[in-house]
């Protein structure tokens, strides 16, 4: 029975020490076992090479497992003192009260008996009993075999779970790897997709795709991919006959098509692949080109308008020219046909028609931002609240006017009539818009420009007033607001609008440094944005007239000497006519160079009159090299417009501006008042593009 | 009224129930009731918790086949047993019965077991139901885990039939499948005692699953067990008699030190594999034991010294859980015998229990706890 039993008890331990991967499992059931066969309550499992204790009959060593002792159980993981009689020595049991007294114990009962079990290599098990053991087996001989067994396995779980935690270390990096990737992939703006090359189905997609697409996941992998874009059923077969001609990638552009019906243009770029020798498949990325498209259009527009506003600005400069010859000529004429004389009425409608046309010309020349202008600091709502009584005449009284105005409105630099002007053309505009009666709203407001929209408008980011003006009227089509700004385009019926109205508008909002957008939809209104750039600083500077400017003169002659320079003939040469009209002795130059030497040949001028734009040597030229060799001479410049922005201002005392074209009686004036001044600048002037 | 901390109803009166549970309120605010019941009366169980719901008594309880009054077996009425402070009693119904559940369904009774030991000593009463496969197993588990803080005493309720019903409750709900738990603070534990000697011969559960022998030395258990039972005891065992025999001629679980654990064979299936009371781990040395030669003089002996080793006092109440299949192979009258004797020796002022179907506990205090069938466990209950 005996040998029976031994090894029904080995057969039975062999299976419980070679059934564990794991050491803690396999220390535990080893122990649980051992205490089943042994009837001990108690059990240790003691691991690692035992240290002296702090007596010489110590021992302290790490206690792995403790089973049945509550007050022991609570020393597992951490080093215990023991006995070393107990703890080291050959496998061996004795009854032994004395030496047990001085293991931790919870309860009253003492432990009488203890199992020694040395496991080689690696520790020892001990087994602790309150009462000797009835075994008739020499137990401590029996579970020898057991022992070395566990030293093995002890081994091999180490081993294992050493290659485990790698494997596992090994299998979370990769997770995490795949799970970053494809975190990054579903953030990407772009939709992205795995295409069965074979079938056109959806293998897989990014978040992006299903949000982009309106399609849920399920609905998605049940499509085709053709089923969203279309053309991708021949860029399908094109990218796989790429993949085995060596041609990785096709590229197009088409419409994606989302759920609601609703689309949408994206650059689709289709690369055919194979993993793991599987059949090809395509990754399709597409990226929306809405928002490109946009930019694109609206570079278009504005490329365009720059275009125009060149034109304009080029015709309006060479017919300020004609008109200020064809005023001067008028003006002579008036003054040799006495009034009464049938040819003085024909010459009066020349001189309307001239003034009209100059008119004109001055909208084409602020639309091309050419105009002269002079800017101050403005409050917008000073100018829309001293407007509401104009608007309201304006407007009339089936349009309700609603002015909301800005808190804390930051003020801006600019030229109040022009700002004035944009008012009432956006109100005309809106009125026109309104044959039934609506509403008309002004609204202003600080808001903050980012870097992004500043790039799409051509402005710098950072800090700018809106005024907002909407009306609740028929709205606009795309293709009207396509060519809004564009000069003489007008959807008015003919004598009812000249089309310069909105060209002025952007032209003016350009010119402040500011930019202009529009929302509108037909039957629903329209929205104007006006967004100008706050005034740096706290320059009151030309909010009101300059100070000593003085009044015109009453009798404008003299008999100064003037060195006129003009490259146009025709207007030298009724300037020049003007001029010695007005008692003034004058000398006529065509270009600058010629200027300076007539001036260096003989006594210098009181007065240099000089247009801006001219060949070889312009205005501004001229300018400062004359008044460097001749520092008393006055200076008047006269322009239809500049090519370059320049403030007079800046050209010191003694500089003044007259903008073409000019009736002969306000050229004298000009002049008169330029030589009469002492000791006063003019007022800043400032051409800005 | 009776102040005693165990009252036998035998009519299961509302009246009765709660004039006694109102007796026992007055003097000891925070007691709670554990009932043990006898199968005959388990329809009236309900009435039990409704009578302790209105009485806002704690009720915690299991059925048994029958319940031991003093000296005799009843199988009707119901033994109250009072809990003077009840600190924790919780019922586990329905567990899981994987292997792999074991730590979860441990830790689950263990989180809620440890925050109301508050004694030095306390024990941990279980009542299993008795068709639970995982005994011995959740044993081992809560023994690695709580160790000596507790003594572990408990008995398997439900039908000597063996068939699923529920036999667990407390206050609200009858429940089978699961277990019972109540924690005893400042009390000893108890005595199990079983009484059989390990044969010659000795044969191997070559495969199993839980409480089913499936082989026996890789060949069908139940044609191992005839051959056995022939060569072993002259007795010829067949499927027509083989209830009748099982109880006699048990499997016992040997040891590497000798130590014997019983599993009585209850059920035999088509395929020849045997059901057992409580588990049987594969690989397992097992003989086929003989019922003992009853010596009830030797039995009580043990047990009286077993109660003495565990503080227990002349004069007290016991409780006595007393295996259904031991009363099988003795016979009723045998075992009224016992009762009759252990009561008298004892000096017991009652002894309260129940006919068991699995007992659990240890020979002598502080030895690892076990799963038994077959034996005999006792306790004192309350002061004297």
């Amino acid at each position: 029975v005996n040998a029976e039993l031994i090894t029904a008890v080995l057969y039975d331990m062999a299976l419980v020490v070679g059934g564990e991967l794991t050491l803690r499992p396999l220390l535990v059931k080893t122990l649980q076992r051992l205490m089943y066969h042994t009837s001990f309550p108690v059990g240790m499992v003691l691991l690692g090479a035992p240290r002296a204790g702090p007596a010489e009959d110590e021992i302290e060593t790490r206690l792995e497992v403790a089973i049945g002792d509550f007050e022991l159980s609570a020393h597992a993981g951490a080093n215990l003192l023991l006995p070393r009689a107990l703890a080291v020595g050959p496998p061996g049991m004795a009854d032994d009260p004395a030496l047990l007294a001085k293991v931790p114990r919870s309860g009253s009962l003492p432990y009488t008996t203890w199992l020694r079990l040395p496991v080689e290599g690696e520790g020892v098990i001990l087994l602790l009993a309150h009462r000797a053991s009835r075994a008739r087996l020499p137990l401590d001989r029996v579970f020898q075999p057991v022992m070395a067994n566990l030293a093995r396995a002890i081994t091999l779980c180490r081993h294992h779970e050493a290659y485990t935690a790698g494997l596992v270390a090994e299998r979370d990096a990769a997770r995490m790897g795949l799970e970053r990737f494809r975190a990054a992939i579903d953030t990407s703006a772009d939709v992205i997709a795995v295409v069965d090359a074979a079938t056109g189905r959806f293998v897989d997609f990014n978040a992006t795709a299903q949000s982009a697409l309106g399609y849920s996941r399920a609905e998605l992998l049940a499509l085709r991919s053709s089923d969203v874009v279309p053309e991708l059923e021949t860029a399908r077969e094109q990218a796989v006959a790429g993949l085995l001609g060596g041609k990785r990638d096709v590229t197009f552009e088409a419409l994606h098509h989302r759920k609601d019906g609703s689309t949408f243009p994206a650059e689709v770029r289709l690369t055919a692949f194979s993993c793991h020798g599987e059949q090809p498949l395509l990754i399709a990325v597409s990226r929306d080109a809405t928002a490109r498209k946009g930019i694109e259009q609206q570079l278009q527009q504005s490329q365009k308008l720059e275009s125009i506003a060149r034109l304009a600005g080029g015709v309006a400069h060479d017919f300020n020219n004609l008109l200020t010859a064809i005023l001067g000529g008028v003006d002579v004429l008036l003054e040799r046909v006495a009034p009464g004389d049938p040819l003085r009425e024909g010459v009066q409608e020349i001189e309307d028609a001239a003034r009209r046309a100059a008119a004109l010309t001055r909208q084409l020349l602020v639309f091309s931002r050419k105009e002269v202008v002079q800017p101050v600091l403005v409050d917008l709502d000073e100018v829309v609240a001293g407007m509401v009584r104009m608007l309201r005449r304006l407007i009339g009284e089936d349009i309700e006017l609603v002015t909301t105005p800005g808190a804390a409105l930051r003020r801006v630099r600019a030229d109040p009539g022009q700002l004035e002007q944009i008012i009432v053309n956006l109100a005309v505009n809106a009125r026109d818009a309104m044959p039934g009666g609506g509403r008309l709203a002004l609204e202003t407001g600080n808001v903050a420009v980012d870097a992004e929209t500043a790039r799409l408008h051509g402005v710098s980011a950072g800090r700018y007033v809106l005024l907002a003006i909407s009306d609740t009227g028929c709205g606009m089509s795309p293709e009207t607001q396509a060519h809004l700004f564009e000069p003489f385009f007008t959807t008015k019926e003919r004598g009812k609008g000249t089309g310069l109205g909105l060209s002025t508008v952007y032209g003016i909002v350009k010119q402040s440094g500011g930019y202009i957008q529009v929302a509108s939809r037909p039957g629903r209104g329209t929205h104007f944005r006006i967004y100008l750039p706050e005034a740096e600083g706290d320059d009151a500077r030309a909010a009101a007239p300059a100070p000593g400017t003085p009044p015109a003169a009453a009798v404008a002659r003299g008999s100064e000497a003037v060195l006129l320079v003009e490259d146009d003939p025709l207007v030298r040469r009724v300037t020049a006519r003007t001029l010695r009209a007005s008692g003034y002795a004058v000398l006529e130059a065509t270009e600058g160079g010629e200027a300076l030497r007539l001036a260096r040949e003989g006594a210098p001028p009181d007065l240099l009159v000089t247009d801006v734009v001219m060949p070889h040597m312009g205005g501004e030229a001229l300018v400062a090299r004359f008044r460097a060799e001749h520092p008393d001479t006055r200076i008047l410049l006269i322009s239809g417009y500049t090519d370059h922005g320049f403030d007079v201002a800046s050209l010191g005392e003694g500089v003044g501006f007259l903008q073409k074209p000019f009736a002969p009686a306000a050229l004298a004036r000009k002049v008169r008042e330029l030589l009469d001044r002492r000791g006063a600048g003019p007022a800043p002037l400032r051409v800005v593009r | 009224m009776s102040q005693s901390a165990v009252r036998f109803i035998d009519t299961l009166e509302p009246h009765e129930l709660a004039s006694e549970l109102r007796a026992w309120r007055a003097s000891r605010p925070r007691m709670g009731v554990l009932a043990l019941v006898a199968e005959g009366d388990g329809s009236r169980v309900p009435l039990l918790q409704s009578v302790c719901r209105d009485e806002q008594v704690p009720l915690f309880g299991a059925i048994f086949p029958a319940l031991i009054v003093d000296d005799r077996f009843s199988s009707v009425g119901a033994w109250l047993l009072r809990i003077d402070e009840l600190s924790y009693a919780e019922l586990l119904p329905e567990l899981p019965r994987e292997a792999a559940s074991l730590p979860s369904v441990a830790g689950s009774l263990i989180s809620g077991v440890t925050p109301h030991l508050t004694a030095p000593e306390a024990t941990l009463f279980l009542l299993f139901d008795a068709m639970y496969p995982r005994i011995a197993s959740l044993l081992d588990e809560l023994y690695l885990r709580l160790g000596n803080r507790v003594s572990y005493v408990g008995a398997n309720a439900g039908s000597e039939t063996f068939r699923p019903s529920p036999c667990l409750f407390d206050r609200a709900r009858v429940a089978g499948g699961g277990v019972l738990a109540v924690v005893l603070n400042g009390h000893r534990g108890a005595v199990l005692e079983h009484g059989y000697g390990v044969p010659q011969k000795m044969i191997t559960a070559s495969a199993t699953e839980g409480n089913r022998v499936i082989t026996i030395d890789w060949r069908a258990a139940f044609d191992v067990y005839r051959e056995v039972a022939r060569e072993q005891y002259g007795v010829e065992v067949d499927r027509e008699n083989f209830y009748q025999y099982g109880v006699r001629f048990p499997f016992g679980i040997v040891r590497g030190d000798g130590e014997v654990v019983v599993r009585i064979p209850v059920a035999l299936e088509q395929d020849g594999s045997l059901f057992c009371v409580g588990e049987v781990p594969a690989n397992s040395l097992l003989t086929l034991l003989r019922a003992p030669a009853v010596d009830s003089r030797l039995t009580v002996d043990t047990l009286l010294s077993g109660l003495a080793d565990r503080g227990a006092q002349a004069g007290g109440d016991v409780l006595l859980y007393y295996c259904a299949g031991r009363r099988l192979y003795l016979g009723d009258e045998a075992a009224r015998g016992e009762l009759a004797d252990f009561r008298r020796r004892s000096g017991a002022a009652r002894v309260a229990g129940a006919l068991s179907l699995g007992e659990i506990g240890s020979p002598e205090p502080g030895a690892y706890p076990a799963f038994h069938n077959a034996a005999l466990l006792a306790a004192a209950w309350g002061g004297k």
